[in-house]
Formats: C-alpha cells, sequence, structure tokens
C-alpha cells in the first residue's frame, strides 16, 4: 500500500460519506452496485493478471520492445491499435495491461494507443452499431477512431 | 449451457488464459508457477485501487442519471450548455452499445452526426477509471491522455460530418434505417446496467421507444445543443466567450 493507495481510498471514503450524507439509500445501492459490478468483471482481471504474470516470465523485455518498443517508430502504437481495437473487455482492464506493457520497454505511444483503442474503437460493437447507424457511419466511426488513437498515442509519445 | 456462452463470450480472455496456462505447464511447469505467483503480486498490489474504482462507478451509477445530465444541461445556457454537453460523453456509463438506442433517438430528434460522434468519443474517457490510470501511470500521463481525449472530440466530430456528407442525416432519418435494428436493442438494454437503458422499455415498438427518449431528451438547452451544426456550435462558442448575448434560435438548422 503506497502513499497514492491511502490518497484515494481517503477520497474515496469521503465520496462515500458525502454521497451517505445526501442520501443513505443511494449510497447503499451504489455499494450493492459497485460489488456487483466487481465481480462481474472479476473473472476477466483474473484473467488479466494471469496472463501479464505468464508474459512475466515466458516473454523477454527484449523481445517486447522489439514490437512495441520505440526503435519500431509508427509501427509501434499501430499493431498496439489492432491489438486495443480488436479485443474487448471491462476498460479497466487495460490499464494494468498497458503498465506491464510500459515497464518492458514498450514505446509510450504504443501504450497510449492500446489504452485509447481498447475502449474506443469497439470492433466486436460494429454490427450493432450498423444496426443502429447504418454501415457508413459506424464504419467512419471505427475507421476514425482506430486512426486517432494511433495519432493521440503518437502525439502522446512525443510530448511524454 | 446458454449462460455458458454468454459469460464466455464477455470472458474471452479466461479460456485462452487457462489454455495458455494448461499448455505452460505441460511445457514448463515452472514457468506457469512464476507465472501464477506474479499475477498475484500483481492483483495485491492494485486490489486498493480496484476498490476505488468500484465504489465510484457504483456512486456514478446511483448519481449520474438522466434526470441529473439533464437537470444540468438545463441550467446554463450558450458556452456552459455547449461545455457541458460535450462532458456528457465523459460521463456516461455502461458499455457503447448500451448507449446506442439513446444517441439514435436524440438522432432522430435532429442531433448532427458529429455530435453524436462527439458524445461517442468523449465515452471513451472513463472518469471512474482515473485513480488506476493515475496509481499506474501517474499524473502526467494521465491528465495528457484525458485532455486529448477530450479535445479528440472536437476533431472527430467534423471529420465524421465531413466523412457523411451533408446528404446523409438527412436520409438516415428519413429511411428509419437506424431503427431496423430494435431487436438489438431489445437485447441489450436487458443486459444493460446503466440509468439509460433501464428507462427504455424492454419490449417496445420503434415509435414507443424513440418517444420514450426524446421526451426525456426534450429540454430546450438539450435540443439546442443537439441540433446545431458544428460550424454554428464554434461560432457560437467564440460569440459566447467574447461576451456577445445571442438567440440560440437564428443558428437552429431544423
Amino acid at each position: 500500500m503506497s502513499g497514492t493507495d491511502w490518497a484515494m481510498l481517503a477520497v474515496t471514503a469521503a465520496a462515500v460519506g458525502f454521497s451517505a450524507s445526501r442520501s443513505r439509500e443511494k449510497t447503499m445501492r451504489a455499494l450493492r452496485v459497485a460489488l456487483k459490478q466487481f465481480l462481474n468483471v472479476l473473472p476477466f482481471f483474473i484473467a488479466v493478471f494471469a496472463m501479464i504474470g505468464l508474459f512475466e516470465v515466458l516473454l523477454t523485455p527484449a523481445q517486447i520492445q522489439g514490437w512495441l518498443g520505440t526503435g519500431q517508430g509508427v509501427l509501434a502504437p499501430i499493431y498496439a491499435a489492432i491489438l486495443g481495437g480488436l479485443a474487448t473487455g471491462p476498460p479497466a482492464a487495460v490499464f494494468p495491461l498497458g503498465q506491464y506493457l510500459l515497464t518492458q520497454h514498450a514505446s509510450i505511444a504504443a501504450v497510449a494507443t492500446l489504452l485509447i483503442a481498447w475502449v474506443a474503437v469497439g470492433t466486436v460493437t460494429l454490427p450493432a452499431e450498423i444496426s443502429f447507424f447504418g454501415a457508413r457511419f459506424a464504419l467512419s466511426r471505427w475507421a476514425l477512431a482506430l486512426s486517432l488513437s494511433v495519432v493521440l498515442g503518437l502525439v502522446m509519445g512525443w510530448l511524454l | 449451457m446458454k449462460r455458458l456462452a454468454k459469460w464466455s463470450k464477455t470472458n474471452w480472455l479466461v479460456w485462452a488464459v487457462a489454455a495458455a496456462y494448461v499448455f505452460a505447464a505441460a511445457t514448463r511447469p515452472e514457468a506457469a508457477a512464476g507465472g501464477g505467483i506474479i499475477g498475484l503480486q500483481t492483483f495485491g498490489e492494485l486490489a486498493a485501487t480496484l476498490v476505488t474504482v468500484f465504489v465510484i462507478v457504483g456512486l456514478f451509477q446511483v448519481w449520474v442519471t438522466d434526470d441529473f445530465i439533464m437537470k444540468h444541461l438545463g441550467e446554463g445556457s450558450g458556452f456552459r450548455a455547449l461545455a457541458i454537453g460535450a462532458g456528457v460523453g465523459t460521463i456516461i456509463h455502461g458499455p457503447l452499445v448500451g448507449i446506442f438506442p439513446l444517441l439514435d433517438a436524440l438522432f432522430a430528434k435532429g442531433a448532427r452526426a458529429g455530435v453524436i460522434v462527439a458524445i461517442v468519443s468523449t465515452w471513451a474517457i472513463k472518469l471512474p477509471m482515473i485513480p488506476l490510470e493515475l496509481r499506474l501511470f501517474g499524473w502526467q500521463f494521465t491528465l495528457l491522455r484525458e485532455g486529448l481525449l477530450f479535445a479528440s472530440a472536437f476533431v472527430m466530430a467534423p471529420l465524421m460530418d465531413l466523412a457523411l456528407g451533408k446528404e446523409w442525416a438527412r436520409h438516415h432519418r428519413a429511411t428509419g434505417q437506424g431503427m431496423a435494428g430494435i431487436v438489438t436493442p431489445v437485447r441489450i438494454s436487458s443486459r444493460y446496467s446503466g440509468s439509460i437503458a433501464q428507462r427504455l422499455p424492454t419490449m417496445s415498438t420503434p415509435k414507443s421507444l424513440v418517444a420514450r427518449v426524446s421526451n426525456d431528451r426534450s429540454s430546450p438547452a438539450m435540443r439546442r445543443v443537439m441540433s446545431h451544426s458544428w460550424s454554428g456550435v464554434a461560432s457560437l462558442a467564440m460569440m459566447t466567450a467574447s461576451g456577445h448575448n445571442m438567440d440560440m434560435k437564428s443558428h437552429r438548422t431544423r
């Protein structure tokens, strides 16, 4: 437990306290929702952490650097965009994965792209989106989101 | 069996990782064990942050309701309404498919494609996830990424307007193509736990779906934000910022 952890827990506790002072009933409902959502995504989370563990043992930093490192230039965020765009999962699950890749010398651009593409692209939800807005809208949005994740990733890599 | 299939669809990674572990255990047992331990350690390190994240998710679900959004949209005008309008996407929660019915209803109501895209873009900002991002990546990375994501909504919107062309929106509305997908939202909304889909009828005709949501969303401020073209919105924002008092109706596109 680091200092940041304690600070965040304190802020959360304060938020819950404030919420309870406004409405005890709503706050209880919020906590039940929190627990339910957490249990819902728990299997996926466990899988992500188990995957990170396995990667850590089986892959060397050099391999990850070769794929997603700065040496790859623009290719690294493009790989990351494809990875993040195709995969689906709870938004929170991508953060530990991204941080792991960053510690293994993946470029900042690639990691930022992965984080953005994971939530913003939504390849799996494309059929639903097409049925609502038509293929033209859905595919344009998909393509724009995918390219934007790469562009934003590159900007982040350039700035940081 | 059906439930297992559904569960597996969301949790595909569980099977993939389990298979990888079985394979690793068979070929390199010490690697599988080591990987498992490292995984557990990483999970343990983040446990406190995850508690934070999910408590905030819960608070959001309870407090950020449609009514909440509407109330605050109704308060301001001009630039304030615009900023809050862009912020709608930031605080909307639940999976992307869950907000499609709402977006489609907005669209049927006359919202520009760009505005829909702006909401979808800022939807990628997950406010409750910020503690997790802060913990793992630090202030600089987090602030820059969230800031860029928010700004990107204003780039995505005009680009989408450009990609779709002026005629598209009118054509889409006229053919009612969007509502052909009514089977999908019914299935999805029952799965979606957010406040917006809860208000949608689980079994309904397309018409009543539109009516239900658009009645909810028909406050004047919302209509104003949604029905402006992007150039209109931009000039509006500039004029408001420079202190001009103006009537938004003059910028109505429909």
